[in-house]
């Protein structure tokens, strides 16, 4: 048998890393320092109100969970239509997964006001509430993502001196297909259910509408790949090595593209439905409402349809574009801003137009506008300090653009 | 008014509904495009490289 040295992966401590490590220190500082802050206060250190009580934690939660969809999206290629080339890429897609839905639990854990009952929706079940649902589908789909991405841990030098583990991630690898399934079935249920939790809120005049699932699920699959795309690209600059055959991220960003596309169609006939065909006094009132105190049309074409939408298209799917891998990247993060715009708008902007009747009111809250506290910045800089460690430690240390038959032949 | 949500049916019917027909409509598309020739098993060859070794 062949036996190979493995080179032990080190930090090197050049002028780069240290100013890196540096400002990943700075932000998760300011992250646990505004959480504690938030824990021993309460939420009255931020700046959420009876009017608009969801505002940019629940936006970070929304938009990571809908940029972390590639795990799914590109699961499925692999194992419902057997694309294997794509199998090279899985890995990523699940780490980037993990790591949207930890950020997403962060912030929520933030956001709930008794973190210590972060595991009340596990014991009593409310099955009325779409809340519930979720919290039971981004739990458990959590959960498959890290057994899914387990082997990976495994096959690290930290383990070798441990072949029980070893052999059991191997196993563990065997049923990755089944998790990846299941996990597809979880994600379809909770991508869409987030837009139903706005799609139920009646008295909201604009976004009470059936579209809202659809659009949250359509937009997830749309740009989830795209972000893993990037990442691969991403990393692959700052590793100095080829990690996934640029054609494969060429054809991620075309599905991409095309997602955005059927995005875009349901999006316009949403628009129309709303402002035209459904028209009624309520969401023009509301559509005044929001003009008057955010810049909700500015956010809508600029953000949603510019940046998020038409940029992206065009850059994944012209050909002088995408052979471009720096443009390639360029278009999906304008997407992702695109989603976290989008994101934001549905919740904020939805809260400030208030109901005309709250149950334990007796009058009608005034419309109030909502600008995150300084607190509230500190937990979302916390928040992507922690992603910026999770890619700088995986990337480093753990095999996640080799295959498990790969890292068997090497031992 | 009764809530519909608690009914079984419509949850079981949510369940096919939002899940399980989804996943059958892939499987069948897959079908397809797999007798069809557009997947094929040896589509490796597609990329401009195959992964090299990290090592």
């Amino acid at each position: 048998m062949t036996s190979i040295t493995l080179r032990k992966r080190r930090f090197e401590f050049t002028p780069g890393t240290i100013f890196w490590f540096g400002l990943i220190g700075l932000l998760l500082f300011i992250g646990i320092v505004s959480a504690l802050i938030v824990f021993k206060e309460g939420l009255v250190v931020t700046n959420l109100t009876n009017t608009v009580p969801w505002g940019l934690w629940i936006t970070i939660d929304l938009s990571s969970i809908a940029l972390g969809a590639g795990a799914f999206t590109l699961s499925a290629v692999v194992y419902i239509f057997g694309i294997q080339r794509f199998r090279s890429i899985i890995r990523l897609a699940v780490l980037v997964g993990v790591a949207g839905y930890t950020s997403a639990l962060l912030t929520l854990v933030m956001d709930i006001g008794r973190p210590d009952r972060f595991w009340h929706p596990w014991v009593y079940w409310n099955v009325h509430s779409v809340l519930w649902e979720i919290t039971w589908c981004i739990t458990l789909y959590l959960t498959i993502m890290l057994v899914e991405f387990a082997p990976v841990i495994v096959e690290s030098r930290f383990f070798n001196n441990r072949p029980g583990l070893r052999r059991f991630g191997h196993q563990l690898h065997k049923v990755a297909p089944f998790l990846a399934v299941a996990g597809l079935l979880i994600s379809l249920l909770h991508q869409s259910s987030l837009g139903a939790t706005y799609g139920i809120i009646k008295a909201r005049p604009i976004w009470f509408k059936p579209s809202m699932p659809i659009m949250f699920i359509v937009s997830a699959i749309a740009v989830g790949p795209a972000v893993t795309m990037a990442v691969a690209y991403i990393l692959e600059w700052v590793s100095g090595k080829r990690t996934v055959a640029h054609e494969l991220l060429r054809t991620i960003a075309r599905f991409s593209g095309l997602g955005l596309l059927v995005y875009a169609y349901i999006k316009f006939w949403d628009l129309l439905a709303v402002t035209y065909y459904g028209a009624t006094p309520g969401s023009e009132l509301a559509f005044r409402t929001l003009n008057l105190f955010t810049p909700y049309g500015f956010g809508f074409w600029v953000g949603e349809v510019f940046f998020g939408i038409l940029l992206p298209v065009l850059i994944f799917l012209l050909p002088r574009f995408n052979r471009k891998p720096a443009l390639l990247v360029f278009g999906a993060l304008s997407a992702a801003a695109g989603i976290l715009i989008n994101r934001w708008n549905v919740t904020v902007s939805g809260l400030i137009v208030p109901v005309s009747y709250s149950p334990g009111t007796e009058y009608m809250l005034p419309p109030q506008a909502y600008t995150p506290a300084l607190i509230e910045w500190g937990v979302a800089l916390g928040v992507i300090g922690y992603i910026f460690l999770v890619f700088t430690l995986a990337s480093r240390f753990l095999p996640i653009f080799e295959t498990s038959e790969e890292t068997q032949k090497l031992s | 008014m009764s809530n519909t949500i608690a009914n079984p049916f419509i949850i079981t019917l949510m369940l096919v509904g939002r899940c399980l027909v989804p996943l059958g409509i892939m499987l069948i598309i897959s079908h397809y495009l797999h007798k069809w020739g557009w997947i094929t098993d040896n589509n490796h060859a597609d990329g401009d490289v195959h992964n090299p070794p990290l090592l």
